[in-house]
């Protein structure tokens, strides 16, 4: 394991746990986290710290009813049907 | 118009929360919102179906948020300046994506776990605006770096510093709230 493999994993840990790297890419960062005792640790860390923040995610504020009501109301007149359900 | 339903308004509760973290106020918040739904109603032919609708929003509600700030200039000089300080770097060699004291202190990052959801909520709030609007459209709306680059006008690499940093910087005031809460026990020693 290089020195520059690791720094290069690193500064693509957050890109590859959000998607952003193509197929050929991912799997060299997944490669290096694999394989070396170094790096592993930082990819726990940082899913646990992002599955901390998804679940966050959940628990956040809905909109105002009346809001929601009164978009209905204004699209209405723009010419919005109402939802079939 | 049965796509406007099914794609458009079911993030009506995101674009709120969008325009309550730029207008800074619930009733600002709400005029935002109307105009976006509005505005995305009336140009509802020029959005491509099954393409990114959230993102789109997004879009048009931080275009009318600037249009307006830029008639009543109360705030958006500001903030343009800071957005151009803060962060124009590209991460740089050797950069570590973590908070080294609470990586060291838990390498497996169990104690983000044991936050309640509100806490860290809240130390997202807390985080300087730049930082804090890549996270919340990244790690909590789920925006993928080329519609953040798109919602907030910055380049992708831009994108990317701000959430390595942003991250980090969370990680350090989630591992102080830990702390002061006595999720973390930290032994001096």
């Amino acid at each position: 394991m290089t020195r520059t493999d690791c720094l290069e994993a690193l500064a693509r840990l957050y890109e590859f746990l959000d998607g952003e790297l193509d197929a050929a890419d991912a799997a060299a960062v997944r490669h290096h986290m694999e394989v070396c005792a170094g790096c592993y640790p930082f990819l726990q860390f940082c899913g646990s710290f992002q599955d901390a923040l998804h679940r966050a995610a959940k628990g956040q504020p809905a909109a105002p009813p009346e809001l929601r009501q009164r978009i209905a109301s204004l699209l209405r007149n723009e010419g919005l049907k109402p939802h079939n359900h | 118009m049965e796509s406007f339903h099914q794609e458009a308004l079911p993030h009506l509760d995101a674009v709120y929360r969008f325009a309550l973290r730029l207008s800074g106020s619930p009733a600002d918040a709400e005029d935002l919102v109307q105009e976006t739904f509005l505005r995305a109603y009336r140009a509802w032919e020029q959005y491509t179906p099954g393409t990114r609708a959230k993102s789109w929003l997004f879009t048009i509600c931080r275009n009318v948020f600037l249009r307006q700030r830029k008639r009543d200039r109360r705030r958006d000089e500001t903030v343009r300046q800071a957005a151009n300080e803060v962060d124009t770097n590209g991460i740089q060699a050797g950069e570590i994506p973590v908070f080294t004291t609470a990586y060291q202190y838990d390498p497996e990052g169990q104690f983000f776990a044991s936050i309640i959801d509100d806490g860290i909520l809240q130390a997202i709030e807390n985080l300087p605006p730049d930082f804090r609007d890549a996270v919340v459209l990244s790690d909590l709306e789920g925006l993928a770096y080329a519609e953040i680059a798109d919602v907030l006008g910055i380049p992708i690499g831009t994108v990317k510093s701000r959430l390595f940093r942003g991250r980090r910087l969370l990680q350090r005031q989630l591992y102080e709230y830990a702390t002061e809460s006595g999720y973390v026990q930290v032994n001096p020693q």
